[in-house]
């Protein structure tokens, strides 16, 4: 076990540097699920500097591997800082580093956030019953003070996160999602008739502003309280305010609960209206139909690329594996949303 | 239906995961890598899934090939395949792949006008639908959701 002592004296000697206390006790736990990043709980009780006492943070470093679309720890740290400086929840990044975990590899520390993420507590736990009624209109408030973030506005995260050159969100989108099918190594016949349908139906003129990317459950904390924290902004990019409200209503997202279309957990009004209260742009469920359908050709495309970087021996995690048969699940999704009536 | 990771791999990989994640962490190894009891629970459920993902494709796979290859001559008549080679044992997905792959060109190309293309999404439907049955039957095709 060298390799994880040797991890942890350098964790012990970034933070006596960047936060100024040692932490004889300190330990450090790998944390699974991250795609495209290490994730690690640190623990240990701190003498002296900014973290004095016991304290328990995560680890968040590159790993060596990465998704389409995906950005790294430098430009994720500098996207959280910029939304904890908006009062968006969610836990600060500090202390960042390079060559941490891993040569080259960019890493900071959160603030360790109390609560669940996963998706079947979320939804069905009992100690969070209460929770559950306010969270969405919690989460709209979060992401519209998310998309109040415009690139004019943050130069210096503009200058990391360049603006995507296409005019405007859609186009970017479907540039995007056109590469990605471009790369599968199969052509998908459903997911060019998707193709066809947002080229014909897609809005136009559209703002750019800071969306997170990967805004579903799964992805946020919830405590008995209610919302604890927004967590993993590795999707962040500049794109259209309706990508987040339409991302986590996903039917993928709702983990089996498909009557309750925001998260598996709440009805579209509780969300849209709070995002419209704390200053949303007005929600048009049309547009956000949209973005449903940009949303499951993404996560199609990106279950099958998540099964080549096993093919391509890269890496050989069991459940990279199991990922690309599901990307059918996303395609008859992509089918059935551009073939519902108009309501 | 779709075969990429093919089943040979699929199982492979369950067999790498019961040999050196699973069988360390039950015997307490401390060469295990260090994984959270949750965290291994949840990959012995995907492996548990992905064994029986590979019978159910085994015992309906070839009926499905052969319903979707005869819905895709049908809606590509023309289409000439690659040489059938009988030597080599997967010349059926090879020709399979390939009216996909020309299926998927045409759409984009802009090639079948709207009677045509809904014949195109109808086949493409089902083809799909009859897919899931078999690798999620837990998931309903039919579902009209809010």
């Amino acid at each position: 076990m060298n390799e994880q002592a040797d991890l942890v004296t350098r964790i012990g000697a970034h933070l006596a540097a960047t936060a100024g206390g040692v932490a004889s006790d300190l330990r450090v736990v790998p944390l699974g699920g991250g795609a495209c990043q290490d994730n690690y709980r640190v623990e240990g009780t701190f003498e002296g500097g900014a973290l004095a006492g016991p304290r328990r943070l995560v680890l968040r470093s590159d790993a060596g591997r990465s998704l389409p679309g995906s950005i790294d720890r430098r430009v994720e740290h500098a996207v959280v800082c910029a939304a904890v400086e908006r009062g968006v929840r969610t836990p600060a990044a500090r202390f960042f580093g390079s060559d941490l975990v891993r040569a080259g590899a960019h890493a900071y520390f959160l603030d360790w956030v109390e609560g669940d993420a996963i998706g079947r507590k979320v939804l069905r736990d009992p100690s969070l019953a209460k929770a559950r009624q306010g969270l969405a209109a919690e989460l709209g408030a979060e992401l519209a003070k998310i998309h109040r973030i415009l690139p004019a506005d943050a130069p210096a995260l503009a200058a990391l996160l360049p603006v995507p050159s296409e005019p405007d969100p859609a186009l970017a989108a479907l540039a995007f999602a056109r590469r990605m099918i471009d790369a599968l190594p199969v052509p998908s016949p459903a997911l060019e008739l998707a193709l066809l349908w947002l080229e014909e139906n897609r809005p136009k003129n559209g703002p750019f502003v800071l969306v997170h990317g990967d805004f579903r459950t799964g992805n946020f904390m919830v405590t008995p309280e209610g919302l604890s924290g927004i967590l993993d902004w590795e999707f962040a990019r500049w794109g259209a305010p309706e990508e987040d409200l339409a991302w986590i209503c996903l039917r993928n997202w709702r983990f089996g609960e498909l009557d309750k279309p925001v998260g598996g957990f709440a009805d579209r009004e509780s969300l849209y209206r709070a995002y419209e209260a704390e200053g949303g742009r007005p929600v048009d469920p049309e547009l956000v139909r949209f973005w449903e359908v940009v949303g499951n050709v993404r996560w199609a495309a990106g279950c099958v690329l998540q099964g080549e970087r096993y093919l391509s021996g890269a890496e050989d995690d069991l459940e990279l594996v199991a990922i690309p048969r599901h990307a059918a699940e996303m395609e008859l999704e992509a089918l059935r949303l551009t073939e519902t009536p108009h309501a | 239906m779709r075969d990429r990771p093919d089943a040979p791999t699929l199982l492979r990989a369950i067999a790498r995961f019961l040999d050196k994640e699973a069988r360390p962490a039950i015997a307490r190894d401390p060469k295990a890598p260090p994984r959270e009891p949750q965290a291994l629970a949840f990959r012995v459920l995907v492996a548990s899934h992905l064994a029986g993902l590979v019978a159910s494709e085994m015992e309906a796979g070839p009926g499905l090939d052969r319903r979707e290859l005869e819905g895709l001559v049908a809606l590509l008549p023309d289409f000439v395949p690659p040489l059938a080679d009988a030597t080599s044992e997967v010349e059926p997905r090879r020709v399979h792949r390939a009216y996909a792959a020309e299926l998927a060109a045409r759409i984009r190309a802009g090639a079948f006008g709207p009677e045509a293309l809904a014949a195109v999404r109808a086949h493409v439907l089902a083809t799909l639908r009859a897919e899931l049955a078999v690798t999620n039957p837990r998931f309903d095709p039919h579902a009209n959701l809010p």
